[in-house]
């Protein structure tokens, strides 16, 4: 299998000193094309760090990032934040759609962003795979948290981005929702062929993946495929 | 591709515009007010700038660009083919009218095309222009001087002469117009036909004296644009082919820039506008700062998806350009009008006299427009920054409760200042209103301005001295005299308007100290030989200054020296004028005596265009004066001294192209002249005294001789309030706009500081604050900002108010710098009460939502 993302000796440290906090300790890691990755931790174990570092979010302290072969960190603000943008899906615990736009328009904001031609085709299959054929013109507001994560997972996978990082996407939902949602990940994620590394911090969550990372003060414990 | 994600970006920008309905209702007053203050300075500016350009016309003549003078036909026909000119036109010179009538006013004979007599204000409203061979056209002021009736048909007698041939012609009027006595000449139109039967056309012009060029073209013309008329000149004659000088010209100076606005002008406009921009800047920056950071999770989330720093730096610029739409336009509006209203103010002030036209030049609005644009550019740029920087992992946080990091850094700077107060809401006030130093720094700049801006009007009011104003305009207690020698604009003056019935109730006035009656000749005065010598010399020595746009006075000049006849104005003066003339420092000592002996005449020096002193003179001191009296007596007077200018109040109060003047002791006068009446008379009266002696001048000015008018101590009073009056008003009406900017600058910041912080404030009333102490904590919020404001104004706000104040008055001649802080004292009051009620206005608003919904709210 291609190995699509790969970190080599990430660290992220803050402060110093004393005080210094090792969030992430030296992570290595790689994932293949395809894949559905689950990273494990409890709070305050740098796994959110993790994600922020695989996303481009924030730049480590040391160690590189590579998708699809190529240095993200290398690369200045504007232009990782259009390779975010054309590569990268996010999904938060807290959904983070933009409170102005409605469904539909939230899902095809980074393709907007890009200035790019929608795929109607594509757009309309992620919308009935998701189940948001009825609520498009409903602006978040008006959304249940399941709806609006649905919406969040839509925006995600709008720009056929080759990675898919999910924070805790089940955090704010009840557990009937949460695994109604992470059904719909897992099979849009093979559906679309697209990678998935999904941070969670429930165990059985977690075996929904193929792969679960259990990281534990900045380091990986051990990564196994199931 | 650009275009389609800049769709995106607007729908965006516009959807955050729905969102932020406070922000936008203060951004779009915010703006208008700058807006307001920018049309309101640049309306004031352009209306100065149009009223001085109208009356620096009227002095030359005409409103065209330029002209080309002594032109042939040919000359005329071939400069009109130029591509370089707008618009051209021409008059033809005869010569001018030598009518004892007219002596007093120079009057030109001229065939002038319909164009060219529009342009030189000289267009017959009633009647037309003449067509038929004796028809003629002229002004109601030289139909008054001939005393002709104001109708068509009238038969208009003319005397001039062209190249030694003396013409005495009958004219019938076929067109008159207002006429203007500003204008240095009048102009009498007569037929083409005519014109070229006495002046035939020269095939060329080389003699520049009347007689060379009589029946030669002048030619007025427009260029594209009013600027650098002198190279557009020099390029037009280039273009047709002449050496340079071979062409005669004059430019208009109307249209140059250095004639229109002069440097203090200049700079009280450069510091107004800096003003302006910085208090627009205050207010918008804060305004989108607050906004920005408010919304910064929106901003994070959308770089988090993949919007770049230029993406989001668009949308702030674009909800502020969104609230400049509606609000600059209505700005400009209200500007505009503003400065119509004080616009007479303005110019009342600057001594041009006539109606105010309010000035409708486009450049104001598109130079109110671009500043207000460019205080927004300005001002969105930080804000705009704020958003494109936004760290994605840090606007993330925003979402997530645990704000551990930032509270625990409020919680220690809250500590530290903690020990400042004594009170639990005061000292947590003080801690909030230093959460932000900046947001702080902001708000007092903003509130400060007004307040700066009102001390220096203040203090510049203050700071005009009238003993100083007073000391060169009043010379005596009081001064009357027939109303149109004090009126610039009265076409004829009375002379002689100071009857003897006055003169005896002045006589018979208690308290009476010394009294002096001036009388007057406007002489046509023929030169003795010394004298042709002397003003020959004085002549050349100001050529450079008479060159004048029309007919060169020079040629004027050469007419007087040809003749031997110069304008003159002569003087019978009494001693307490005389004493007047001497205190001038400028002026040698005068011995009465001697002058009133019967052999002596004081001589005044011919007054330069320039202003400045020490002219040439006609004659000098022991040379004899000629003058002739109406009997046709003739006389020689010795010059006793020579005065360098004679003085203004006491003067006939109008003047010549070629002005001097020749000054006779009364009794020598009235014994060569003959018994008349005098055209003023001056006197002083005992402190005491000055008001009944003032109360029965104005009452015998007002019923028994209403022609007689007066100046006293009180008139010149009055125009110095008037000139203190304009300060107030237009300095206090651009501080009252530059506090309600303040004031909604401080509003906007509570507000928004408060409605973010309600779930904070809600924290502390579940953890058991009082409403009455949270009411307390904001009042003192509030209050500081109020304190800190005046302790800003006070000290370093005093610094910049001494440079606005010197920018405003510093080349003002009686004005003296006092220090002051008076109004500074009387904004305490109302920015303590604006700065309290702000904050408790608003948390009873926020008070309707109970601490529980408060505590859930995100």
């Amino acid at each position: 299998m291609n190995i699509v993302l790969r970190t080599v000796g990430l660290k992220k440290h803050y402060g110093a000193g004393e005080n210094m906090v090792r969030a992430l300790d030296g992570v290595s890691l790689a994932v293949e094309e395809g894949a559905f990755v689950s990273v494990v931790g409890t709070s305050g174990s740098g796994k959110s760090t993790l994600l922020h570092m695989l996303g481009g979010l924030d730049r480590p302290t040391d160690g590189t990032v590579e998708i699809g072969g190529k240095d993200i960190f290398a690369m200045d603000d504007d232009a990782l934040t259009i390779f975010r943008r054309r590569n990268i899906g996010f999904v938060f615990q807290s959904y983070n759609l933009v409170p102005v736009l409605n469904a539909e328009e939230n899902i095809l904001l980074p393709i907007r962003l890009d200035g790019n031609a929608v795929d109607g085709a594509y757009i309309e299959k992620i919308i009935e795979t998701l189940g948001l054929s009825e609520k498009r013109q409903s602006l978040p507001g008006q959304l249940s948290g399941g709806q609006q994560q649905r919406v969040a997972i839509a925006r995600a996978l709008a720009a056929k981005p080759s990675i898919l990082l999910a924070d805790e996407p089940t955090g704010n939902l009840d557990s009937r929702t949460s695994l109604d949602v992470l059904g719909l990940l897992k099979v849009s994620g093979e559906r679309f062929g697209q990678t998935i590394v999904m941070i969670t911090h429930n165990e059985e969550f977690a075996q929904m993946a193929e792969r679960i990372i259990h990281i534990e003060d900045g380091r990986i414990l051990g990564g196994a495929s199931r | 591709m650009r275009v389609a994600n800049r769709k995106i970006i607007r729908v965006l920008t516009r959807r955050s515009l729905r969102a932020g309905r406070l922000r936008n209702i203060v951004a779009v007053v915010a703006i208008a007010l700058t807006a307001v203050l920018f049309t309101t300075v640049f309306a004031l500016g352009g209306n100065m700038i149009s009223a001085i350009q109208d009356a620096t016309m009227r002095q030359v003549g005409t409103s065209a660009h330029g002209g080309l003078k002594y032109l042939t036909q040919a000359q005329y026909d071939d400069f009109a083919q130029s591509p370089l000119i707008k618009d051209i036109s021409y008059n033809i010179i005869i010569g001018v009218a030598e009518n004892e009538a007219l002596k007093k006013k120079q009057t030109e004979i001229r065939y002038s095309e319909d164009d060219s007599a529009k342009w030189g204000f000289s267009y017959p409203t009633v009647g037309a222009m003449p067509n038929g061979r004796k028809e003629l056209a002229c002004s109601e002021l030289t139909l008054d001087m001939l005393g002709i009736p104001h109708e068509l048909g009238q038969t208009v007698p003319l005397e001039f002469s062209v190249r030694g041939e003396k013409y005495f012609e009958e004219f019938t009027l076929s067109g008159y117009w207002k006429g203007d006595p500003v204008m240095p000449a009048a102009q009498v139109w007569l037929s083409r036909a005519y014109t070229d039967s006495v002046a035939g056309m020269p095939t060329e012009v080389t003699d520049y004296s009347m007689d060379g060029i009589a029946g030669s073209i002048n030619a007025d013309l427009w260029f594209d644009g009013a600027s650098g008329l002198e190279g557009k000149m020099e390029a037009l004659i280039a273009e047709r082919g002449y050496a340079p000088g071979e062409i005669r010209y004059g430019v208009n100076w109307a249209y140059m820039a250095g004639g229109t606005v002069d440097p203090t002008t200049a700079v009280v406009l450069a510091v107004a506008i800096v003003l302006i921009l910085f208090s627009g800047y205050l207010i918008i920056y804060s305004v989108f700062a607050i906004s920005v950071t408010r919304d910064i999770r929106f901003y994070g989330l959308l770089k988090t998806i993949g919007a770049t720093g230029r993406q989001l730096r668009r949308i702030v610029l674009g909800q502020a350009l969104a609230p400049a739409l509606a609000g600059i336009p209505a700005g400009l509006v209200c500007g505009y009008l503003l400065g119509y209203v004080l616009s007479p103010f303005l110019l009342s002030m600057t001594a041009i006299g006539g109606p105010a036209r309010a000035s409708a030049n486009p450049l104001i609005f598109v130079f109110a427009a671009a500043f207000s644009l460019l205080t927004i550019l300005l001002s969105c740029r930080k804000p705009g920054r704020m958003a494109a920087r936004v760290s994605p992992v840090e606007a993330l946080r925003y979402t997530e409760p645990g704000l551990a990091t930032r509270k625990a850094r409020r919680a220690g700077k809250g500590v530290r200042r903690a020990e400042l107060g004594k009170g639990t809401p005061l000292r947590m006030a003080l801690a909030n209103a230093g959460r932000h130093p900046r947001k702080l720094l902001i708000i007092v700049l903003s509130l400060s301005l007004s307040m700066i801006l009102l001390t220096s009007i203040y203090s510049v009011v203050q700071g005009f001295d009238m003993e100083e104003y007073l000391k060169d305009q009043v010379v005596s207690d009081f001064s009357v005299a027939d109303s149109s020698v004090y009126s610039a604009l009265a076409a004829n003056d009375n002379f002689e308007g100071v009857d003897a019935n006055v003169r005896d109730g002045i006589a018979a006035l208690p308290g009476l100290e010394r009294s002096a009656n001036i009388y007057f000749t406007d002489d046509t005065h023929t030169l003795s030989e010394q004298g042709r010598e002397n003003f020959a010399a004085a002549m050349e020595a100001l050529r450079p200054l008479l060159e004048g746009y029309r007919m060169d006075m020079a040629v004027q000049a050469d007419a007087f020296l040809t003749e031997g006849v110069i304008p003159m104005h002569v003087y019978g003066v009494g001693e307490m004028a005389a004493d007047i003339l001497a205190r001038e420092p400028l002026n040698p000592p005068i011995d009465f005596e001697k002058l009133a002996s019967g052999d002596y005449v004081l001589s005044s020096r011919i007054a330069r265009t320039d202003g400045e002193p020490g002219g040439p003179y006609v004659y000098g001191i022991g040379e004899k004066v000629p003058l002739k009296n109406a009997a046709g007596e003739v006389r020689e007077f010795e010059v006793l001294a020579v005065l360098d200018h004679y003085d203004y109040t006491i003067s006939a109060q109008h003047g010549h192209a070629i002005d001097s003047a020749l000054v006779l002791a009364d009794n020598v006068y009235l014994d060569f002249y003959g018994d008349k009446q005098p055209m003023m008379t001056i006197f002083d009266v005992t402190d005491g005294d000055i008001p009944a002696a003032e109360a029965w001048l104005a009452s015998y000015c007002a019923e028994i001789n209403p022609s007689l008018d007066y100046r006293s101590l009180s008139f010149y009073k009055a125009e110095f309030e008037g000139m203190k009056n304009t300060y107030r008003m237009i300095g206090g009406t651009l501080s009252v706009i530059l506090a309600l900017i303040g004031i909604l600058n401080f509003v906007n910041t509570i507000v928004t500081s408060i409605f973010a912080r309600r779930r904070e404030l809600a924290v502390l009333q579940s953890v058991g604050m009082t409403g009455r102490q949270l009411k307390t904590m904001l009042l003192c919020e509030g209050v500081s900002y109020a304190v800190l404001t005046i302790l800003f104004a006070a000290t370093a706000g005093s610094g910049i108010g001494r440079l606005l104040v010197q920018a405003i008055a510093g080349e003002i001649w009686f004005f003296k710098w006092t220090f002051t802080i008076t109004p500074l004292l009387a904004a305490i009051i109302p920015l303590l009460l604006i700065c309290a009620a702000a904050p408790l206005v608003c948390y009873r608003f926020m008070r309707r939502v109970s601490i529980v919904d408060r505590l859930r709210e995100e």
